[in-house]
């Protein structure tokens, strides 16, 4: 059987490709039609209108905004773990940066549920996380707001997401050689310098990529809130799964989703130039 | 001063190693303990939390389907993830990354979002939900764990290797099952593993796509809604110990290090 | 005579149980252009990297301008360093990585942009200012790191295998624009190579390692002429060595004999293919039968083989007028200057 390289290409994608039309790309964009439509009688209609967004602009500005900047809370601290974390592990080495290593690859597929229910049971007030430190002498009471706050929300996301947004930045980092860090050491420069300005901007894009995965997953999450986040942390999430599950309004819920997702996307957009802007060099013309 | 900052280097790894295990330790340990709010003291050792789950027959329901959900994710996205990945490995760099760009935009989005689609797209065509639209709605985030480790593999493939075996006499399907597939086979069936693990791990997807049935994760779900019941501590230590097992087979198999 | 720009004493570097570099001195003159030359492995490197400041001495101290440096890492050393390899920031243009040493210095802005012009210029580098590293040739990534260490004028450029990287063409060339650089700016320079013919043809001084030790300095002609040891003599240039005995101050060789201060016992007499006169008539001659002869372009290359084997080469320009070679299987008797002649241990 002889079939053209380019034939046997198509081939090979087409398993894989199909999967993701029928299983992805298509029920996102039957998704997007949807948020034109509306719900009579408990029933999906087909229509074209705009009152879903405008529902949403109406009722969801609030929510919208509180979840973007808890996300954006979360997605700095974990950015900024994780490169502190391969920073360890990729210059200092040493035996804890390979058993950090070893644990965040080892823990990174699993316990999504565990994980957040595992911190409902540390951060309560009689949770490990109290009890530590009031064996420390650190405090003489249970601290009341670990748990069922939006504190404790980022500090559950942040472990969930922290072995997601480590590992792009350790291949960035692994992928800056030796030689320019000390030519720059040679020029004068201090380890921070060096780091600002020879080491992070070379792993711009792995630090972009764990930046957008440590904000996206946690701007959509609704379990977090919902079992650590207490009756006030009401995240987008909630919102988006209520509407769909508790008032079956999906083309509202939709379009909830697709505002989220848009507003996530110039969140990202306007980070990225940031980052862009921040890291390069401002001298030599 | 050296001394000084490697010292807080050291510190600051210890701290962030706690942080990193200590919810997950304290799950597995306080499934062994006698008591029944998990809190300290614990209490003396005991499998008795074992023994609950193991009397539940939802949980032998719930492990039936994690197990069916969880092959057959696993086997199909080994295939289709296969055959893609080593025809990007033949395509440009351009396509390839393209392609991996559009493959793996599942698992960059929030899941709730995918979830909702499958779930509305499933009952605009009234399909019945069940494990049959499971184990699809799985397979589109987890084809793209074993694209990636594959294709990383295949575009450092020393291809003089597959040049001298046609070289030699032998036709495609030959060189793939004499040459190629006997050293992709560790990262074939690491990358499976990895598939395997986020597809028994999952909730989102699976809660919303499920319809009725339950699964290891939505077992737990459930108990997390109801009364407290201490069992969840064994059947959380249970899905931690398959993903991590699973998760640890797998890594030494890629030799993947981050 | 003034102090030396660079001093080292006692400097010596070991990795637990192996040691790289061996307790040793060594001093460098202000405008020197020096060779450390020695096979891979020599501590060549390791010593220019202490130099720098990029690696701790294990002992010893290294005073630059009569300043006591040892403790100070390489940020805080008036040294720069051309890497092997390069070491160009990638992300960085040309201009953007010349200029950066002097962006960390804090020198004024304009002031920096009139600096990264003058190196561009210097090092013929203005047309690719704006480029990345990756977009340029092998020797302009040679000539941007020169001119990245240059632009910070350090009192010493240390260079780690400046030319490796580059094809012979262009290393020929990099050579002597090295030369021109280090006559134009009046620098000194300390470049590490295991490539004789490289160090020759740029340093003033080539100081020769091997094993971790210091084993030769002095000019290239010294270097070459008088070499001090048998390793020397082989690692530079071809040499003939011939075996022969010292006895109360004189070493027999051939016809005669040269005077050699040192112990009684055996030793090898060093001599360069060039240095042999084919129709020897002096006090020092050897006879043997020719038995190889073949044209090399700029010289002929013949062997003569002597009545107890030793082979001899000779080299004799090809273009020299008078007489034709000798013939293969011919006799000859073989000169040699005795101011040619080093004796060294066997």
């Amino acid at each position: 059987m002889s079939l053209s390289p380019a034939l046997r290409r198509g081939l090979g994608l087409t398993p894989a490709l199909t999967i993701f039309g029928l299983f992805f790309a298509l029920p996102m964009a039957y998704l997007l039609v949807v948020t034109f439509w509306r719900i009579k009688r408990y029933r999906l209609t087909p229509d074209f209108t705009l009152s879903n967004y405008a529902d949403v602009f109406g009722d969801y500005l609030h929510a919208l905004g509180f979840t973007l900047v808890i996300a954006l809370v979360i997605a700095l601290i974990t950015t900024a773990l994780a490169f502190a974390i391969a920073y360890l592990i990729r210059f200092r080495s040493g035996l804890f940066g390979q058993i950090i290593l070893l644990s965040a690859l080892a823990t990174l597929f699993g316990g999504y549920l565990v994980k957040i229910y595992a911190w409902k049971a540390m951060l309560g007030a009689q949770g490990s996380v109290n009890l530590l430190l009031i064996n420390l002498g650190l405090i003489d009471e249970p601290i009341s707001w670990l748990l069922y706050s939006p504190a404790a929300v980022v500090i559950t996301l942040v472990h969930f997401m922290l072995p997601f947004a480590l590992l792009p930045i350790l291949a960035g980092l692994r992928g800056v050689s030796e030689a320019p860090l000390e030519a720059a050491r040679d020029l004068g420069a201090k380890p921070w310098q060096i780091t600002r300005d020879i080491v992070l901007p070379q792993c711009r894009g792995s630090l972009f990529s764990a930046f957008s995965l440590a904000f996206l997953i946690p701007a959509g999450d609704y379990v977090t809130p919902r079992l650590v986040g207490g009756p006030e942390t009401f995240m987008v999430g909630n919102f988006i799964e209520n509407l769909f599950v508790g008032r079956m309004n999906a083309p509202m819920g939709a379009a909830l989703a697709f505002t989220t997702l848009l507003a996530c996307g110039i969140v990202l957009v306007t980070a990225h130039w940031l980052l862009g802007r921040a890291l390069t060099p401002k001298w030599g013309r | 001063m050296a001394a000084k900052a490697q010292a807080a280097w050291t510190a600051f790894g210890a701290a962030v190693l706690v942080f990193m295990l200590s919810p997950l330790v304290l799950v597995v340990f306080f499934s062994l303990a006698e008591n029944a709010n998990a809190t300290f003291p614990p209490g003396g050792a005991t499998l008795h939390w074992y023994g609950v789950l193991f009397d539940n027959a939802d949980f032998w329901k719930a492990l039936g389907n994690s197990a069916i959900v969880t092959l057959s994710v696993g086997l199909v996205s080994m295939i289709a993830g296969t055959l893609a990945a080593m025809a990007l490995a033949r395509s440009g760099p351009k396509l390839a990354n393209g392609v991996i760009a559009l493959i793996t935009l599942p698992i960059m989005l929030p899941p709730l979002v995918l979830a909702l689609a499958l779930a509305t797209g499933y009952s605009s065509l009234g399909l019945p939900l069940g494990l049959s639209t499971v184990i699809p709605s799985h397979l589109v985030f987890t084809q793209p764990f074993v694209i990636l480790v594959v294709y990383a593999q295949m575009a450092g493939f020393n291809m003089a290797i597959v040049d001298s075996a046609r070289d030699l006499g032998a036709g495609s399907w030959t060189i793939f099952r004499t040459v190629i597939l006997p050293i992709i086979r560790p990262t074939l069936i690491g990358a499976t593993l990895m598939a395997m693990a986020v597809s028994l791990d999952d909730f989102i997807i699976t809660y919303f796509t499920i319809g009725g049935g339950m699964t290891l994760p939505t077992m737990i779900w459930g108990m997390l809604r109801k009364a407290l019941d201490p069992s969840i501590n064994a059947l959380g230590s249970l899905v931690l110990v398959a993903t991590i097992g699973t998760s640890l087979i797998a890594l030494r198999l890629t030799r993947y290090r981050g | 005579m003034s102090d030396p720009l660079l001093r080292l004493r006692n400097i010596s570097k070991n990795y637990r149980e192996t040691q790289a570099v061996h307790p040793l001195d060594l001093d460098v003159e202000r405008g020197d252009f020096v060779a450390l030359l020695g096979p891979s492995g020599c501590g060549k490197t390791t010593l220019l990297r202490m130099i720098g400041g990029f690696l701790p001495p294990s002992t010893g101290t290294i005073e630059i301008g009569g300043q006591d440096v040892t403790a100070l890492g390489p940020e805080k050393r008036n040294t720069n360093m051309v890497f092997q390899g390069y070491g160009l920031f990638p992300h960085m243009t040309v201009a953007q990585n010349i200029g950066y040493g002097p962006k960390i210095a804090g020198r004024d802005p304009e002031q920096i942009d009139l600096d990264v012009v003058r190196m561009l210029n210097l090092v013929h580098l203005g047309a690719v200012a704006d480029r990345l590293p990756a977009a340029l040739s092998g020797g302009q990534q040679q000539r941007v790191a020169l001119a990245r260490a240059l632009v910070m004028r350090p009192s010493i450029l240390l260079l780690d295998e400046p030319l490796a990287a580059l094809d012979l063409k262009l290393r020929k060339a990099m050579q002597d624009e090295l030369k021109s650089l280090h006559r134009a700016i009046g620098g000194t320079f300390i470049f590490v190579t295991h490539d004789q013919g490289e160090a020759i043809d740029l340093a003033n001084r080539i100081v020769v390692m091997e094993a971790g030790r210091i084993v030769q300095q002095g000019t290239p002609e010294d270097v070459y002429r008088r070499p001090a040891s048998r390793f020397v003599a082989s690692f530079i240039g071809d040499a003939n060595m011939l075996s022969a005995v010292r006895k109360g101050g004189e070493v027999e060789i051939g016809s005669g004999r040269l005077p050699s201060p040192g112990p009684d016992g055996p030793v090898l007499v060093v001599i360069r293919p060039d240095d042999i006169a084919l129709a020897g008539d002096g006090p020092l001659t050897l006879a043997g039968t020719v038995t190889e002869s073949r044209f090399m372009g700029p010289y002929l290359r013949l062997v003569v083989t002597l009545a107890d084997g030793t082979a001899v080469t000779v080299h004799r320009p090809s273009g020299a007028e008078g007489a034709a070679p000798p013939p293969m299987g011919s006799t000859a008797t073989l000169g040699l200057p005795a101011a040619a002649c080093s004796v060294v241990a066997p």
